[in-house]
C-alpha cells in the first residue's frame, strides 16, 4: 500500500511539474511568437519604406490612388519615385507613386504604376501589429524634402503581457 | 516476491524517458523560436548591410572614375560582412550606368544578394563664348595689323587701328537719366520761318553737377526744313550767351509732321554746374514753308528758364526777345556715350557713335563721322545692350571649390621637366620654364602668379576627351616666347586661362610672342596680348592687341564644355538610382 502511495505522489509531482512546464512553455511559446511578430513585421515595414524612400524623389503633399486621396503628414507618406523598367533602368519622364498609411493596427502601401514601369500597382498590408508610425521631414515643405526619420512601435499582447518592438531610422531620398 | 518485483521493472525508466521526451520537445520548440527571431533579426541586418555593400560599390566606382579614366569596375571586392561587384555601361561620352552588386556573406554562395544601379554623368559648366572677343566697360585698343578674326562685343569703347573681320558691336554706356524737361504745350513756336525766328532758344537749370550727355525737344515740321544745329551756351544775364559748352544737331528726318520729342546728338558731354542756368539754342535755315514749330508753353510755368528768339545768336550783339512761354524739352545728363573709332569693320558696326572708320556691313548708331559705309547707315539706332562677361563669378567659384577638393600643394616651379598635376589647389605660383610641360589632369586654382616662358607647354590630359579645362589664377599671368597652351588632342579642347584678380586699370593677363590657342580670360582685369600673340578667345574687362596680334575665333565656342575634374568630374545623377533586385 505504501509502495502505491509513494508512486501515487511521486507520479503527481511528475504530471504536476510537466504541467507547469507546459503552462510556462505555453507563455513563453506566446512571447517568443509575439517577439517574432512584433520585430519581423516592423522590420519588414520599416525595410519596405527604406526602399520606397531610397528610390523616391520627392515627397509628394498630396496624391490621388484610383480616385482615394491620400496626403504626406506625420503618421502617412506619399512618395513619387522614378518609373523603372524590370531591368532596372529608369523610364525617363514617367513616375510611380506609393503612399504608406496605417490604418487600425495596420499598416498598408499603395502603389499607383505608371504605364512601362516594372513597379505593381496595388494596395499591400505589411504589419497587423501596428501599434505607433510616425514621418519626421527635414523640411517643411515636402517639395524639399529629403530626409525622412521613421519611427515604427509594432505590439502584440499575449496574456495581458504586451510585447514591443520600436525601429527608428533616417532614409535620404537618393534621387532627391 | 521476488519474481514479482522482477516483472515491474523498468518503469522508472520508462517515466524518465517520457519525462525527458517532454521536456526535450519543449526546450527544442523553445530553441527554434528562439532561432527563428535570432535569424530573422540577422536576416534583417544582412539585407541592410548588403545594400549599403551594393552602395558603397556605386560610391567606389564614381570615386575610381574620377581618379582613372579607364576604370570599368570591379568583381567581388570584400568589404566589411560582404562582397560587392560592379559594372559600369557606357550610355555617352558624358554619361555612363554603374550596376553595383552587394553579396552577402560572399558571392559564391550569398545568402542575401542586392543589386542597385545609378547613373552619372561628367559634372561640367558650360561657358557660353558668343564672341572671339568679349571686353566689358575697359573696352579694346587695337593696334595696326591687329585682327579679331569673329565678332567682337565691347560693353566700352574699341579704337585704334585694327580689323575685326564679323560684326563690332559696342553697347550703349550707362544711360544717362532725364534731369530737366517742361512737357506742358498748349501752343507752338515756329523756328526758321522768317529771319526773325532762326534761332529758338530754352534756358534750364540742371539739379546737379554732371555730364549733359542728351538734349530733347518737342517738335513738329512743315514741309521739309533741313537739319536744326543745336547749341549749349551758358547764360548771360537771363539770355544765351556765346559761350560754347556743346554743340550738336537733330535730324530733320527724325521730325515728323506731328509733334514728338527728337534727340539732339551732342559731339561733346559737358560737365555742367548744378545752380547754373544755361541754354539749348536751336538754329535753322530760314525757309517760309519748309521749317519747324517747337512746342511751347505760353504760361511760363517753368521755374528755371523761359524761351526766347533771335535773328542771329552768334551776331556781335546778338538781340534775343521773350518767346512769350517755355520751349518743351528734355535735358539728359550723366550715362556715357560710347564709340567705336579707327577700326576697320568687315560685317556690321553697332555702336552710339562711329568715328573714323570702315564699315563693310551696315552701321547701326546715333553719331557718325569720317566713316565709310559699305552697306545700309541706320541712324538713331538704339544703343546695344551691355552684355555680362563669361565666365561668371560663380562659375570661377565652382571651378576653386573643384579644384581645392583634389588637394593642396605649395609653389610650383618647374624646370626643363614634365609633370602631371590636377585637381589641385596651388598655394603660390606655378612657374613653367624651358621647355617644361605641364600636363593638366583636373581643374588647377592658383593662389599665386601663372608664368609660362621658353617653350614651356600647358596641355590638357587625353582624359578630357572632347571637354575642356580651366587653370583659375588669383594673381597675375604672363605667358611668353612660345609658351603652348593646348587641349586633350581632340577637336573643341582647349585650356581655358582664367584671371579672377580685381585690378581694372592694370594688365592681369599678358600674352607675349607666338603664344596661342587658348581661351583668355579676365573679367575684373585687362588683357593684353603682344606682337603675334593669338588665341581662340578672350574676354577681360578691357583688351589691349598690340601688333598683329590675333584673336582667332572658333564656331562651337557658344557652347563650349568646361570638366570640373580629371577627364571630368563624374556624379551622381538624382533620378537615376534604382533597387534593382
Amino acid at each position: 500500500m505504501i509502495e502505491v502511495l509513494t508512486v501515487v505522489f511521486i507520479f503527481s509531482l511528475i504530471m504536476l511539474a510537466i504541467f507547469t512546464l507546459y503552462i510556462n512553455y505555453q507563455n513563453l511559446l506566446g512571447t517568443q511568437e509575439a517577439l517574432i511578430d512584433t520585430a519581423g513585421s516592423a522590420s519588414a515595414s520599416i525595410t519596405d519604406i527604406q526602399n520606397s524612400v531610397l528610390q523616391a524623389d520627392h515627397v509628394v503633399a498630396s496624391y490621388s490612388f484610383s480616385g482615394t486621396d491620400h496626403t504626406s503628414t506625420t503618421t502617412s507618406l506619399v512618395l513619387e519615385l522614378p518609373s523603372r523598367t524590370s531591368d532596372g533602368d529608369i523610364v525617363a519622364g514617367s513616375y510611380d507613386y506609393i503612399a504608406y498609411y496605417a490604418s487600425s493596427t495596420t499598416l498598408y502601401r499603395t502603389v499607383e504604376a505608371a504605364v512601362g514601369s516594372s513597379r505593381q500597382s496595388g494596395t499591400r498590408s505589411f504589419s497587423h501589429t501596428l501599434n505607433m508610425l510616425a514621418f519626421t521631414y527635414d523640411s517643411s515643405s515636402f517639395a524639399s524634402v529629403s530626409k525622412i526619420t521613421v519611427d515604427i512601435t509594432t505590439e502584440k499582447v499575449v496574456k495581458q503581457k504586451s510585447t514591443t518592438a520600436h525601429l527608428n531610422q533616417d532614409i535620404y531620398l537618393r534621387n532627391f | 516476491m521476488k519474481h514479482k518485483f522482477q516483472h515491474d521493472r523498468g518503469y522508472v525508466l520508462l517515466v524518465t524517458l517520457v519525462a525527458s521526451g517532454l521536456i526535450l520537445i519543449t526546450f527544442s520548440t523553445l530553441i527554434n523560436y528562439v532561432s527563428q527571431y535570432a535569424k530573422s533579426t540577422r536576416r534583417a541586418v544582412s539585407t541592410s548591410q548588403t545594400l549599403a555593400l551594393a552602395e558603397a560599390g556605386i560610391d567606389k566606382a564614381i570615386y575610381e572614375m574620377n581618379a582613372s579614366g579607364s576604370y570599368n569596375g570591379e568583381t567581388n571586392t570584400a568589404l566589411g560582412a560582404g562582397t560587392f561587384t560592379t559594372s559600369i555601361a557606357t550610355i555617352d561620352s558624358s554619361t555612363k550606368r554603374i550596376t553595383s552588386i552587394g553579396y552577402f556573406p560572399d558571392n559564391v554562395n550569398p545568402i542575401i544578394t542586392k543589386e542597385v544601379k545609378a547613373t552619372v554623368s561628367i559634372n561640367s559648366s558650360v561657358v557660353a563664348f558668343r564672341f572671339g572677343v568679349q571686353v566689358g566697360e575697359g573696352g579694346v585698343t587695337m593696334d595696326n595689323g591687329s585682327q579679331v578674326i569673329g565678332n567682337l562685343f565691347s560693353n566700352g569703347n574699341v579704337s585704334g587701328s585694327g580689323t575685326i573681320t564679323g560684326d563690332a558691336t559696342v553697347a550703349g554706356g550707362a544711360q544717362p537719366s532725364v534731369d530737366q524737361e517742361w512737357l506742358v504745350q498748349n501752343t507752338g513756336f515756329n523756328l526758321g520761318d522768317v529771319t526773325a525766328r532762326a534761332d529758338l532758344a530754352q534756358a534750364f537749370v540742371v539739379s546737379s553737377t554732371s555730364a549733359l550727355n542728351k538734349v530733347s525737344l518737342y517738335v513738329k515740321k512743315v514741309g521739309l526744313p533741313g537739319d536744326i544745329t543745336i547749341k549749349i551756351v551758358t547764360d548771360n544775364i537771363n539770355k544765351p550767351s556765346k559761350t560754347i559748352r556743346a554743340s550738336g544737331g537733330l535730324l530733320a528726318s527724325s521730325v515728323t509732321g506731328s509733334y514728338g520729342f527728337v534727340d539732339a546728338s551732342l559731339s561733346t558731354s559737358p560737365n555742367l554746374t548744378t545752380g547754373t542756368r544755361y541754354w539749348i539754342i536751336a538754329i535753322a535755315s530760314i525757309n517760309a514753308s519748309n521749317y519747324f514749330l517747337w512746342g511751347e508753353d505760353n504760361t511760363d510755368a517753368y521755374p528755371n528758364g523761359k524761351g526766347m528768339y533771335s535773328a542771329n545768336w552768334n551776331a556781335s550783339s546778338p538781340v534775343w526777345t521773350n518767346a512769350g512761354g517755355d520751349l518743351d524739352f528734355r535735358t539728359y545728363m550723366g550715362g556715357v556715350a560710347t564709340s567705336l573709332s579707327g577700326i576697320t569693320v568687315q560685317g556690321n558696326a553697332y555702336a552710339n557713335t562711329l568715328s573714323s572708320c570702315s564699315v563693310g556691313g551696315d552701321a547701326y548708331y546715333q553719331t557718325i563721322s569720317n566713316c565709310s559705309v559699305g552697306g545700309t547707315s541706320h541712324p538713331g539706332s538704339v544703343d546695344q545692350t551691355a552684355a555680362p562677361l563669361v565666365p561668371s563669378d560663380g562659375q570661377i567659384d565652382d571651378w576653386k571649390a573643384t579644384a581645392e577638393a583634389g588637394g593642396v600643394v605649395g609653389s610650383q616651379n618647374i624646370s626643363d621637366t614634365t609633370i602631371t598635376l590636377g585637381p589641385k589647389k596651388i598655394t603660390g605660383n606655378l612657374t613653367l620654364s624651358n621647355n617644361a610641360t605641364l600636363t593638366v589632369s583636373g581643374t588647377l586654382w592658383i593662389t599665386g602668379t601663372l608664368s609660362a616662358s621658353n617653350n614651356a607647354n600647358i596641355r590638357l590630359s587625353p582624359s578630357y576627351g572632347s571637354n575642356s579645362g580651366v587653370i583659375v589664377v588669383d594673381g597675375t599671368a604672363s605667358l611668353s616666347n612660345n609658351a603652348t597652351v593646348i587641349g586633350s588632342g581632340q577637336p573643341g579642347s582647349y585650356i581655358m586661362i582664367v584671371v579672377a584678380k580685381n585690378d581694372p586699370t592694370h594688365t592681369v593677363l599678358e600674352i607675349g610672342n607666338n603664344v596661342g590657342g587658348a581661351i583668355f580670360s579676365a573679367p575684373h582685369g585687362r588683357v593684353e596680348f603682344e606682337n603675334n600673340a593669338g588665341a581662340k578667345e578672350v574676354t577681360g574687362y578691357g583688351f589691349e592687341m598690340e601688333n598683329n596680334s590675333t584673336v582667332t575665333y572658333e564656331s562651337g565656342l557658344q557652347n563650349e564644355t568646361f570638366s570640373n575634374g580629371p577627364g571630368g568630374s563624374w556624379a551622381f545623377v538624382p533620378g537615376s538610382y534604382v533597387i534593382a533586385q
